[in-house]
Protein backbone atom coordinates (compact mmCIF):
# COMPACT_ATOMS: atom_id res chain seq x y z
CA UNK A 1 0.00 0.00 0.00
CA UNK A 2 2.73 2.38 1.03
CA UNK A 3 4.71 1.36 -2.07
CA UNK A 4 1.87 2.21 -4.41
CA UNK A 5 1.42 5.52 -2.64
CA UNK A 6 5.12 6.33 -3.14
CA UNK A 7 4.98 5.43 -6.84
CA UNK A 8 1.92 7.63 -7.30
CA UNK A 9 3.69 10.50 -5.57
CA UNK A 10 6.75 10.12 -7.82
CA UNK A 11 4.54 9.86 -10.90
CA UNK A 12 2.80 13.05 -9.85
CA UNK A 13 6.12 14.93 -9.94
CA UNK A 14 5.92 17.33 -12.83
CA UNK A 15 8.86 19.36 -14.02
CA UNK A 16 8.08 22.45 -16.08
CA UNK A 17 7.68 21.83 -19.80
CA UNK A 18 10.83 23.88 -20.61
CA UNK A 19 13.03 21.16 -19.13
CA UNK A 20 11.79 18.71 -21.74
CA UNK A 21 13.58 20.49 -24.57
CA UNK A 22 16.33 18.26 -25.95
CA UNK A 23 19.05 20.90 -25.52
CA UNK A 24 18.24 21.10 -21.81
CA UNK A 25 17.54 17.42 -21.11
CA UNK A 26 20.61 15.79 -22.61
CA UNK A 27 23.33 18.30 -21.62
CA UNK A 28 22.03 18.32 -18.05
CA UNK A 29 22.08 14.49 -18.01
CA UNK A 30 25.69 14.46 -19.27
CA UNK A 31 26.64 17.13 -16.75
CA UNK A 32 25.06 15.12 -13.94
CA UNK A 33 27.15 12.06 -14.85
CA UNK A 34 30.34 14.12 -15.12
CA UNK A 35 29.92 16.14 -11.94
CA UNK A 36 28.94 13.15 -9.83
CA UNK A 37 31.87 11.15 -11.27
CA UNK A 38 34.21 13.96 -10.24
CA UNK A 39 32.88 14.34 -6.69
CA UNK A 40 31.32 11.18 -5.33
CA UNK A 41 33.95 8.49 -6.18
CA UNK A 42 36.87 10.44 -4.73
CA UNK A 43 34.95 10.91 -1.48
CA UNK A 44 33.83 7.27 -1.41
CA UNK A 45 37.23 5.75 -2.28
CA UNK A 46 39.16 8.06 0.04
CA UNK A 47 36.97 7.67 3.10
CA UNK A 48 39.32 5.12 4.74
CA UNK A 49 42.51 7.04 3.93
CA UNK A 50 42.30 9.39 6.89
CA UNK A 51 41.46 6.44 9.14
CA UNK A 52 44.65 4.67 8.02
CA UNK A 53 46.62 7.87 8.64
CA UNK A 54 45.15 8.04 12.14
CA UNK A 55 46.11 4.37 12.77
CA UNK A 56 42.46 3.41 13.14
CA UNK A 57 42.55 0.31 15.30
CA UNK A 58 39.68 -1.55 13.65
CA UNK A 59 41.14 -1.11 10.16
CA UNK A 60 44.69 -2.03 11.12
CA UNK A 61 43.73 -5.09 13.15
CA UNK A 62 41.29 -6.39 10.53
CA UNK A 63 43.88 -6.20 7.76
CA UNK A 64 46.64 -7.60 9.99
CA UNK A 65 44.41 -10.58 10.83
CA UNK A 66 44.08 -11.40 7.14
CA UNK A 67 47.85 -11.34 6.66
CA UNK A 68 48.48 -13.29 9.89
CA UNK A 69 45.93 -15.93 8.88
CA UNK A 70 47.69 -16.40 5.58
CA UNK A 71 51.05 -16.79 7.31
CA UNK A 72 49.62 -19.25 9.81
CA UNK A 73 47.98 -21.31 7.09
CA UNK A 74 51.36 -21.72 5.36
CA UNK A 75 52.10 -20.60 1.82
CA UNK A 76 50.96 -23.07 -0.76
CA UNK A 77 52.63 -23.13 -4.17
CA UNK A 78 49.29 -22.71 -5.92
CA UNK A 79 48.58 -19.53 -3.94
CA UNK A 80 51.14 -17.71 -6.02
CA UNK A 81 50.84 -17.75 -9.74
CA UNK A 82 54.06 -16.00 -10.78
CA UNK A 83 55.47 -17.50 -13.95
CA UNK A 84 58.60 -19.60 -13.59
CA UNK A 85 60.21 -21.08 -10.50
CA UNK A 86 62.51 -18.14 -9.85
CA UNK A 87 59.73 -15.56 -9.74
CA UNK A 88 57.38 -17.91 -7.90
CA UNK A 89 59.93 -18.50 -5.15
CA UNK A 90 60.92 -14.84 -5.05
CA UNK A 91 57.25 -13.99 -4.52
CA UNK A 92 56.91 -16.56 -1.75
CA UNK A 93 59.94 -15.04 -0.07
CA UNK A 94 58.57 -11.53 -0.66
CA UNK A 95 55.20 -12.48 0.82
CA UNK A 96 56.84 -13.77 4.01
CA UNK A 97 59.17 -10.78 4.24
CA UNK A 98 56.41 -8.21 3.77
CA UNK A 99 54.14 -10.14 6.16
CA UNK A 100 56.86 -10.10 8.82
CA UNK A 101 57.52 -6.37 8.39
CA UNK A 102 53.82 -5.52 8.39
CA UNK A 103 52.97 -7.60 11.44
CA UNK A 104 55.98 -6.26 13.36
CA UNK A 105 54.87 -2.71 12.54
CA UNK A 106 51.41 -3.57 13.86
CA UNK A 107 53.03 -4.93 17.06
CA UNK A 108 54.74 -1.57 17.55
CA UNK A 109 51.68 0.47 16.62
CA UNK A 110 49.18 -1.57 18.65
CA UNK A 111 51.13 -2.90 21.66
CA UNK A 112 47.93 -4.34 23.19
CA UNK A 113 47.72 -6.82 20.32
CA UNK A 114 51.37 -7.81 20.27
CA UNK A 115 50.57 -11.27 21.61
CA UNK A 116 48.16 -11.81 18.73
CA UNK A 117 50.51 -10.85 15.88
CA UNK A 118 54.06 -11.51 17.10
CA UNK A 119 53.80 -15.31 16.69
CA UNK A 120 52.65 -14.89 13.08
CA UNK A 121 55.52 -12.46 12.40
CA UNK A 122 57.99 -14.98 13.84
CA UNK A 123 56.41 -17.75 11.81
CA UNK A 124 56.97 -15.66 8.67
CA UNK A 125 60.63 -15.17 9.61
CA UNK A 126 61.02 -18.89 10.30
CA UNK A 127 59.57 -19.54 6.87
CA UNK A 128 62.08 -17.13 5.30
CA UNK A 129 64.86 -19.10 6.97
CA UNK A 130 63.58 -22.46 5.75
CA UNK A 131 65.55 -24.43 3.21
CA UNK A 132 62.77 -24.32 0.61
CA UNK A 133 62.66 -20.53 0.83
CA UNK A 134 66.44 -20.20 0.51
CA UNK A 135 66.36 -22.35 -2.60
CA UNK A 136 65.55 -19.54 -5.07
CA UNK A 137 68.76 -17.78 -4.11
CA UNK A 138 70.84 -20.94 -3.66
CA UNK A 139 69.98 -22.21 -7.15
CA UNK A 140 71.24 -19.04 -8.83
CA UNK A 141 74.39 -18.76 -6.71
CA UNK A 142 75.03 -22.49 -6.45
CA UNK A 143 75.61 -22.02 -2.73
CA UNK A 144 73.39 -21.65 0.30
CA UNK A 145 73.18 -17.99 1.43
CA UNK A 146 73.18 -18.79 5.16
CA UNK A 147 75.78 -21.58 5.05
CA UNK A 148 78.27 -19.32 3.27
CA UNK A 149 78.14 -16.17 5.38
CA UNK A 150 81.95 -16.22 5.52
CA UNK A 151 82.14 -16.27 1.73
CA UNK A 152 82.50 -13.34 -0.68
CA UNK A 153 79.29 -13.58 -2.75
CA UNK A 154 76.63 -10.87 -2.49
CA UNK A 155 73.23 -12.58 -1.99
CA UNK A 156 71.93 -9.00 -1.65
CA UNK A 157 68.24 -9.77 -2.07
CA UNK A 158 67.91 -12.76 0.22
CA UNK A 159 70.23 -11.54 2.95
CA UNK A 160 69.23 -7.86 2.69
CA UNK A 161 65.48 -8.39 3.00
CA UNK A 162 65.93 -11.15 5.59
CA UNK A 163 68.22 -8.99 7.71
CA UNK A 164 65.79 -6.09 7.58
CA UNK A 165 63.09 -8.31 9.06
CA UNK A 166 65.54 -9.64 11.66
CA UNK A 167 66.64 -6.12 12.66
CA UNK A 168 63.04 -4.93 12.94
CA UNK A 169 62.17 -8.00 15.02
CA UNK A 170 65.02 -7.13 17.35
CA UNK A 171 63.65 -3.62 17.70
CA UNK A 172 60.30 -5.08 18.80
CA UNK A 173 61.82 -7.89 20.89
CA UNK A 174 65.19 -6.79 22.30
CA UNK A 175 66.06 -10.35 23.40
CA UNK A 176 65.09 -11.71 19.98
CA UNK A 177 65.75 -15.38 19.34
CA UNK A 178 67.10 -14.29 15.94
CA UNK A 179 69.70 -11.96 17.52
CA UNK A 180 72.69 -14.20 16.84
CA UNK A 181 71.74 -14.70 13.20
CA UNK A 182 71.04 -10.95 12.88
CA UNK A 183 74.59 -10.22 14.13
CA UNK A 184 76.20 -12.73 11.79
CA UNK A 185 74.27 -11.64 8.70
CA UNK A 186 74.93 -7.96 9.46
CA UNK A 187 78.66 -8.62 9.86
CA UNK A 188 78.75 -10.55 6.59
CA UNK A 189 76.90 -7.83 4.67
CA UNK A 190 79.09 -5.05 6.08
CA UNK A 191 82.27 -6.98 5.24
CA UNK A 192 81.07 -7.68 1.69
CA UNK A 193 80.05 -4.05 1.13
CA UNK A 194 83.49 -2.91 2.25
CA UNK A 195 85.19 -5.40 -0.06
CA UNK A 196 82.97 -4.54 -3.02
CA UNK A 197 84.79 -2.66 -5.75
CA UNK A 198 81.84 -0.43 -6.66
CA UNK A 199 80.08 -0.55 -3.32
CA UNK A 200 77.19 -2.63 -4.61
CA UNK A 201 76.32 -6.20 -3.65
CA UNK A 202 75.08 -8.53 -6.35
CA UNK A 203 71.59 -9.99 -6.05
CA UNK A 204 72.45 -12.83 -8.41
CA UNK A 205 75.74 -13.42 -10.25
CA UNK A 206 76.44 -10.34 -12.40
CA UNK A 207 73.09 -8.75 -11.46
CA UNK A 208 73.05 -5.83 -9.03
CA UNK A 209 70.08 -3.70 -8.03
CA UNK A 210 70.28 -0.51 -5.93
CA UNK A 211 66.87 -1.27 -4.39
CA UNK A 212 68.15 -4.56 -2.91
CA UNK A 213 71.16 -2.71 -1.59
CA UNK A 214 68.75 -0.26 0.06
CA UNK A 215 67.42 -3.20 2.08
CA UNK A 216 71.01 -4.21 2.94
CA UNK A 217 71.99 -0.72 4.08
CA UNK A 218 68.77 -0.10 5.95
CA UNK A 219 69.10 -3.40 7.83
CA UNK A 220 72.62 -2.40 8.88
CA UNK A 221 71.49 1.03 10.10
CA UNK A 222 68.67 -0.55 12.08
CA UNK A 223 71.07 -3.16 13.47
CA UNK A 224 73.43 -0.37 14.52
CA UNK A 225 70.57 1.36 16.30
CA UNK A 226 69.62 -1.84 18.13
CA UNK A 227 73.12 -2.94 19.13
CA UNK A 228 75.39 0.09 18.82
CA UNK A 229 77.44 -1.66 16.12
CA UNK A 230 79.76 0.62 14.17
CA UNK A 231 79.17 0.74 10.39
CA UNK A 232 80.92 4.05 9.79
CA UNK A 233 83.18 2.32 7.25
CA UNK A 234 80.30 1.42 4.95
CA UNK A 235 77.12 3.36 5.83
CA UNK A 236 78.08 6.94 4.83
CA UNK A 237 79.63 5.75 1.55
CA UNK A 238 76.58 3.60 0.85
CA UNK A 239 74.19 6.48 1.47
CA UNK A 240 76.31 8.72 -0.75
CA UNK A 241 75.87 6.27 -3.61
CA UNK A 242 72.10 6.58 -3.28
CA UNK A 243 72.53 10.35 -3.56
CA UNK A 244 75.04 10.49 -6.41
CA UNK A 245 76.37 7.39 -8.17
CA UNK A 246 73.13 5.43 -8.52
CA UNK A 247 71.00 8.46 -9.19
CA UNK A 248 70.01 9.70 -12.64
CA UNK A 249 70.92 13.42 -12.54
CA UNK A 250 68.18 14.28 -15.05
CA UNK A 251 65.24 12.78 -13.17
CA UNK A 252 66.59 12.31 -9.64
CA UNK A 253 65.40 8.69 -9.75
CA UNK A 254 67.45 5.61 -8.97
CA UNK A 255 68.73 3.44 -11.77
CA UNK A 256 66.88 0.15 -11.78
CA UNK A 257 70.06 -1.95 -12.05
CA UNK A 258 73.80 -1.43 -12.16
CA UNK A 259 76.57 -3.38 -13.82
CA UNK A 260 78.55 -4.80 -10.88
CA UNK A 261 81.71 -5.09 -13.00
CA UNK A 262 82.09 -1.41 -13.94
CA UNK A 263 79.57 0.24 -11.58
CA UNK A 264 77.69 1.83 -14.48
CA UNK A 265 73.90 1.89 -14.99
CA UNK A 266 72.50 -1.20 -16.68
CA UNK A 267 68.87 -0.02 -16.87
CA UNK A 268 66.91 3.23 -16.90
CA UNK A 269 66.04 5.26 -13.81
CA UNK A 270 62.57 4.21 -12.72
CA UNK A 271 59.93 4.95 -10.14
CA UNK A 272 59.33 1.39 -8.88
CA UNK A 273 62.93 1.02 -7.67
CA UNK A 274 63.10 4.56 -6.30
CA UNK A 275 59.81 4.38 -4.40
CA UNK A 276 60.71 1.05 -2.78
CA UNK A 277 64.27 2.13 -2.00
CA UNK A 278 62.99 5.34 -0.39
CA UNK A 279 60.62 3.33 1.76
CA UNK A 280 63.21 0.67 2.74
CA UNK A 281 65.88 3.23 3.59
CA UNK A 282 63.41 5.11 5.79
CA UNK A 283 63.74 2.33 8.38
CA UNK A 284 67.34 3.42 8.93
CA UNK A 285 67.56 7.11 8.10
CA UNK A 286 65.44 9.99 6.82
CA UNK A 287 67.65 12.36 4.81
CA UNK A 288 68.52 10.28 1.75
CA UNK A 289 65.25 8.36 1.78
CA UNK A 290 63.37 11.67 2.03
CA UNK A 291 65.23 13.01 -1.01
CA UNK A 292 64.42 9.87 -3.00
CA UNK A 293 60.78 10.10 -2.00
CA UNK A 294 60.67 13.78 -2.97
CA UNK A 295 62.14 12.94 -6.38
CA UNK A 296 59.62 10.22 -7.05
CA UNK A 297 56.75 12.46 -5.88
CA UNK A 298 57.86 15.50 -7.87
CA UNK A 299 58.84 13.73 -11.08
CA UNK A 300 56.48 10.76 -11.34
CA UNK A 301 53.34 11.39 -9.28
CA UNK A 302 50.19 12.61 -10.96
CA UNK A 303 46.47 12.35 -10.41
CA UNK A 304 43.18 12.31 -12.27
CA UNK A 305 39.94 13.39 -10.60
CA UNK A 306 41.68 12.98 -7.24
CA UNK A 307 43.00 9.45 -7.95
CA UNK A 308 46.78 9.49 -7.57
CA UNK A 309 49.29 7.30 -9.38
CA UNK A 310 52.97 7.07 -10.19
CA UNK A 311 54.39 6.89 -13.69
CA UNK A 312 57.17 4.33 -14.01
CA UNK A 313 59.33 6.83 -15.90
CA UNK A 314 59.56 10.51 -15.05
CA UNK A 315 56.93 12.75 -16.61
CA UNK A 316 58.01 13.84 -20.07
CA UNK A 317 60.22 10.82 -20.77
CA UNK A 318 59.96 8.60 -23.84
CA UNK A 319 57.35 5.85 -24.40
CA UNK A 320 57.20 3.66 -21.28
CA UNK A 321 56.63 0.20 -22.80
CA UNK A 322 54.55 -2.51 -21.19
CA UNK A 323 56.39 -3.13 -17.91
CA UNK A 324 57.95 -6.20 -16.34
CA UNK A 325 58.24 -8.04 -13.01
CA UNK A 326 59.54 -5.02 -11.05
CA UNK A 327 56.97 -2.50 -12.19
CA UNK A 328 53.96 -4.70 -12.97
CA UNK A 329 52.11 -4.15 -16.23
CA UNK A 330 52.20 -0.50 -17.31
CA UNK A 331 48.92 1.03 -18.46
CA UNK A 332 49.54 4.44 -20.03
CA UNK A 333 52.91 4.28 -18.23
CA UNK A 334 51.36 3.96 -14.76
CA UNK A 335 53.25 1.59 -12.45
CA UNK A 336 51.11 -0.44 -10.00
CA UNK A 337 54.08 -1.37 -7.80
CA UNK A 338 55.52 2.15 -7.66
CA UNK A 339 52.07 3.49 -6.78
CA UNK A 340 51.75 0.96 -3.94
CA UNK A 341 55.25 1.59 -2.57
CA UNK A 342 54.76 5.36 -2.66
CA UNK A 343 51.86 4.93 -0.20
CA UNK A 344 54.42 3.90 2.43
CA UNK A 345 56.69 6.82 1.60
CA UNK A 346 53.80 9.27 1.76
CA UNK A 347 52.92 7.98 5.24
CA UNK A 348 56.49 8.02 6.54
CA UNK A 349 57.18 11.51 5.22
CA UNK A 350 53.76 12.80 6.23
CA UNK A 351 52.57 13.80 2.78
CA UNK A 352 48.87 13.47 3.59
CA UNK A 353 47.63 14.81 0.29
CA UNK A 354 49.61 12.29 -1.76
CA UNK A 355 48.69 9.47 0.62
CA UNK A 356 44.97 10.17 0.31
CA UNK A 357 45.09 10.43 -3.47
CA UNK A 358 47.12 7.20 -3.79
CA UNK A 359 44.83 5.44 -1.35
CA UNK A 360 41.82 6.32 -3.50
CA UNK A 361 43.49 4.50 -6.38
CA UNK A 362 44.35 1.55 -4.15
CA UNK A 363 40.70 1.37 -3.12
CA UNK A 364 39.50 1.63 -6.71
CA UNK A 365 41.84 -1.07 -8.01
CA UNK A 366 42.28 -3.22 -4.91
CA UNK A 367 38.58 -3.75 -4.17
CA UNK A 368 38.71 -3.86 -0.35
CA UNK A 369 36.13 -6.05 1.38
CA UNK A 370 35.42 -6.74 5.04
CA UNK A 371 34.11 -9.96 6.47
CA UNK A 372 33.77 -10.89 10.14
CA UNK A 373 36.81 -9.38 11.85
CA UNK A 374 38.98 -9.38 8.72
CA UNK A 375 39.59 -7.05 5.85
CA UNK A 376 41.18 -7.87 2.53
CA UNK A 377 42.03 -6.25 -0.80
CA UNK A 378 40.24 -8.74 -3.00
CA UNK A 379 42.32 -8.31 -6.12
CA UNK A 380 45.70 -8.10 -4.38
CA UNK A 381 46.43 -11.73 -3.46
CA UNK A 382 48.69 -12.76 -0.54
CA UNK A 383 51.70 -10.73 -1.67
CA UNK A 384 49.63 -7.64 -2.46
CA UNK A 385 47.85 -7.77 0.88
CA UNK A 386 51.13 -8.15 2.76
CA UNK A 387 52.61 -5.17 0.87
CA UNK A 388 49.50 -3.10 1.60
CA UNK A 389 49.76 -3.87 5.32
CA UNK A 390 53.39 -2.68 5.34
CA UNK A 391 52.63 0.49 3.39
CA UNK A 392 49.46 1.40 5.25
CA UNK A 393 51.11 1.01 8.66
CA UNK A 394 54.52 2.38 7.62
CA UNK A 395 56.51 4.35 10.14
CA UNK A 396 60.09 5.49 10.18
CA UNK A 397 62.29 3.93 12.83
CA UNK A 398 65.03 6.44 12.16
CA UNK A 399 65.66 8.97 14.93
CA UNK B 1 8.33 2.49 -60.48
CA UNK B 2 11.19 3.72 -58.27
CA UNK B 3 12.01 1.61 -55.26
CA UNK B 4 11.88 3.61 -52.03
CA UNK B 5 15.32 4.67 -50.75
CA UNK B 6 16.61 2.50 -47.88
CA UNK B 7 16.82 4.25 -44.57
CA UNK B 8 20.30 4.62 -43.08
CA UNK B 9 20.92 2.49 -39.96
CA UNK B 10 21.13 5.53 -37.69
CA UNK B 11 17.67 6.63 -38.69
CA UNK B 12 16.31 3.10 -38.17
CA UNK B 13 17.92 2.93 -34.74
CA UNK B 14 16.53 6.32 -33.74
CA UNK B 15 13.02 5.41 -34.90
CA UNK B 16 13.16 2.12 -33.01
CA UNK B 17 14.13 4.08 -29.90
CA UNK B 18 11.20 6.43 -30.33
CA UNK B 19 8.66 3.63 -30.48
CA UNK B 20 10.23 1.74 -27.57
CA UNK B 21 8.44 2.44 -24.27
CA UNK B 22 10.39 4.58 -21.83
CA UNK B 23 12.12 2.63 -19.04
CA UNK B 24 10.20 2.61 -15.81
CA UNK B 25 11.59 3.66 -12.47
CA UNK B 26 11.58 0.02 -11.42
CA UNK B 27 13.59 -1.02 -14.48
CA UNK B 28 16.17 1.71 -13.95
CA UNK B 29 16.61 0.62 -10.33
CA UNK B 30 16.80 -3.06 -11.25
CA UNK B 31 19.42 -2.40 -13.94
CA UNK B 32 21.55 -0.50 -11.44
CA UNK B 33 21.20 -3.33 -8.93
CA UNK B 34 22.15 -5.88 -11.61
CA UNK B 35 25.36 -4.01 -12.38
CA UNK B 36 26.31 -4.00 -8.69
CA UNK B 37 25.52 -7.72 -8.32
CA UNK B 38 27.60 -8.50 -11.42
CA UNK B 39 30.47 -6.50 -9.95
CA UNK B 40 30.22 -8.39 -6.66
CA UNK B 41 30.42 -11.81 -8.34
CA UNK B 42 33.18 -10.69 -10.71
CA UNK B 43 35.37 -9.56 -7.80
CA UNK B 44 34.64 -12.83 -6.02
CA UNK B 45 35.76 -14.77 -9.11
CA UNK B 46 38.92 -12.67 -9.43
CA UNK B 47 39.90 -13.40 -5.85
CA UNK B 48 39.16 -17.11 -6.25
CA UNK B 49 41.29 -17.53 -9.37
CA UNK B 50 44.09 -15.05 -8.41
CA UNK B 51 43.76 -13.31 -11.76
CA UNK B 52 45.50 -10.04 -10.79
CA UNK B 53 48.55 -11.92 -9.52
CA UNK B 54 48.79 -13.73 -12.84
CA UNK B 55 48.90 -10.37 -14.54
CA UNK B 56 51.48 -8.86 -12.24
CA UNK B 57 53.74 -11.86 -12.82
CA UNK B 58 54.02 -10.74 -16.46
CA UNK B 59 54.64 -14.21 -17.92
CA UNK B 60 52.76 -16.06 -20.67
CA UNK B 61 49.91 -16.95 -18.29
CA UNK B 62 49.85 -13.31 -17.23
CA UNK B 63 49.15 -12.23 -20.78
CA UNK B 64 46.25 -14.67 -20.91
CA UNK B 65 44.82 -13.27 -17.68
CA UNK B 66 45.41 -9.78 -19.01
CA UNK B 67 42.67 -10.42 -21.55
CA UNK B 68 40.11 -10.94 -18.77
CA UNK B 69 41.10 -8.02 -16.56
CA UNK B 70 40.09 -5.03 -18.69
CA UNK B 71 36.51 -6.27 -18.51
CA UNK B 72 36.56 -6.32 -14.72
CA UNK B 73 38.24 -2.97 -14.37
CA UNK B 74 35.88 -1.42 -16.91
CA UNK B 75 33.00 -2.76 -14.82
CA UNK B 76 34.55 -1.52 -11.55
CA UNK B 77 35.32 1.89 -13.02
CA UNK B 78 31.74 2.11 -14.19
CA UNK B 79 30.32 0.94 -10.86
CA UNK B 80 32.42 3.32 -8.75
CA UNK B 81 32.82 6.29 -11.05
CA UNK B 82 29.82 6.51 -13.34
CA UNK B 83 26.97 4.34 -12.05
CA UNK B 84 25.61 6.84 -9.48
CA UNK B 85 25.60 9.64 -12.06
CA UNK B 86 24.18 7.32 -14.72
CA UNK B 87 21.34 6.39 -12.35
CA UNK B 88 20.51 10.01 -11.54
CA UNK B 89 20.81 11.03 -15.18
CA UNK B 90 18.30 8.36 -16.16
CA UNK B 91 15.91 9.58 -13.46
CA UNK B 92 16.34 13.10 -14.80
CA UNK B 93 15.62 11.92 -18.36
CA UNK B 94 12.55 10.14 -17.05
CA UNK B 95 11.29 13.19 -15.16
CA UNK B 96 11.70 15.46 -18.17
CA UNK B 97 9.88 13.28 -20.69
CA UNK B 98 6.89 14.72 -22.47
CA UNK B 99 3.76 13.79 -20.51
CA UNK B 100 2.56 11.43 -23.25
CA UNK B 101 5.78 9.40 -23.08
CA UNK B 102 5.80 9.07 -19.32
CA UNK B 103 5.33 5.59 -17.92
CA UNK B 104 5.91 4.52 -14.33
Amino acid sequence: MARHFLIRRIAALRLPEEYSRWWVRWPVAALLILVIAMILPRAWCGRDATRWLANDKSLVLAHARTVAAHVESGEKAEDLVAQGDLFKNEWRFGTCQMSALGLLQVCMQQPDHRAEFLPAAERAIDEMLSERMRAFDAVRWREDPLATLDGPQGHAAYLGYLNLALSLHRLVVPDSRFADLNDRVSAALARRLQASRHGILETYPLEAYPVDNAAVLSSLLLHARNTGADYSAVAPAGLARFSIAWLDPRSGLLFQSMNPRDGKPADAARASATALAAFLLSYGERAVSGALFAAVRDRCADSFWGFGYLNEYHIGSAAPGFGEIDSGPLIFGISPFATGFALGGARVFDDRRLFVSLYRTAHLVGTPAARDDRRVFVTAGPLGNAIMLVMLTARSEAP
Amino acid sequence: MRTPARKPWRQKWWESRLVRPAPTLRRITLELAAVYVLHFFASFALARFSVPESILSAGPGGRLALLGMPGFFALRLFVLLFAPGWFLARIWILLTRKRTEQRW
